[in-house]
């Protein structure tokens, strides 16, 4: 059967892509939220949203569905986060009223009981690199991973993450300006 | 971009495809499980998308919910305007009617009482004397 063969093939296809992306997404997404379990479910989410609705799309529009999907996943995670901690801090007012109100960012440190096993000679570049990245504002991070991970172009990078062309550059300048402040005593 | 940040980008690469490779092994199984699940849960939705046509499934995605929706406005329209309801509905309104007619008269007592500018009107002799000149001019009228 024809149609058959094609089901096949694009589940073949579907396997290889997510087979590729999934490392690097889950990297991503772990670096966004600090925390490896939130990592593998929104990783999850973005797998299931593009094999149930953009599977029948071109093969060359799925990177872009994916972490435009990926992106969207955490950016809702921050959304909750912030709204949980907003609910923590007003319970845990009397007790602490001098504290403040730290970034969703900042407020979850990374979890490293599952982090890779740091065996390279720079390895304190990448402990640097993540806990640098892991600070950076949420916008900034995801436009410079694509940016220089997955080597999307400015447009690409816009088009993913639904804002102009200049604001990418824009967060990509701040980014990898705050990157290099950090990382200089790394080099 | 300078020399110096196309090195620092490329550095940065290298370290993030790096993470990629040492991930632990639970995480690289529990990603390799995560899409075998995803993509075997799947396959009716998929060849659904590929273009293959299939009518029980869009019939029951599609067509029953909307004939629910319109089997139960076209009963609340048959029950709300019913023969027997619009009847009731008629008398009712009529019972109404009848009420604000028998009423009316009362009401209009009330008014009367409670008019402070009327109360001059029929205290005022003059008002009297104007009416016995309207009704004589009436019965004359009526001789007529």
């Amino acid at each position: 059967m024809p149609m058959e063969r094609d089901f096949d093939k694009q589940y073949l296809s579907m396997n290889h892509f997510l087979a590729d992306i999934e490392g690097r997404a889950f990297r991503m997404a772990q670096i966004a939220t600090g925390n490896r379990d939130d990592a593998l479910e929104i990783v999850q989410d973005t797998m299931m949203k593009l094999v149930q609705k953009y599977s029948h799309h071109q093969t060359s529009e799925w990177k872009a569905l994916f972490y435009s999907i990926l992106n969207s996943r955490i950016l809702d995670w921050h959304r909750r986060q912030s709204v949980r901690n907003r609910f923590r801090s007003w319970l845990n007012w009397s007790d602490d009223e001098d504290e403040a109100v730290e970034d969703a960012l900042a407020q979850h440190p990374i979890d490293t009981s599952h982090e890779p096993d740091i065996k390279l000679q720079d390895s304190q570049f990448m402990a640097g690199l993540n806990t640098a990245l892991s600070a950076l504002p949420l916008r900034q991070q995801q436009v410079f991973l694509l940016r220089v991970w997955e080597g999307l172009d400015i447009n690409e990078t816009a088009l993913i993450m639904q804002c102009s062309a200049s604001s990418v550059k824009t967060h990509y300048a701040r980014a990898l300006e705050k990157l290099r402040g950090k990382l200089e005593d790394y080099q | 971009m300078t020399t110096e940040q196309t090195e620092f980008e490329a550095k940065v690469k290298a370290s993030l495809d790096e993470s990629v490779l040492t991930l632990d092994k639970e995480t690289q199984q529990a990603l390799t499980s995560i899409r075998q699940q995803v993509l075997e849960k799947q396959p009716q939705k998929s060849r659904l998308n590929f273009n293959t046509w299939d009518f029980n499934a869009w019939i029951s995605n599609t067509w029953v919910p909307v004939g629910a929706f319109a089997l139960c406005a076209l009963l609340t329209v048959l029950i709300v305007y019913s023969p027997d309801n619009i009847d009731d509905l008629t008398q009712r309104m009529a019972v109404q009617q009848n009420v604000n007619h028998d009423q009316y008269e009362q009401i209009a007592m009330l008014e009367l009482l409670t008019n402070p500018e009327d109360l001059e009107t029929t205290s005022d002799p003059d008002f009297y004397v104007w009416m016995d000149e309207i009704l004589a001019t009436e019965d004359i009228d009526n001789a007529v």
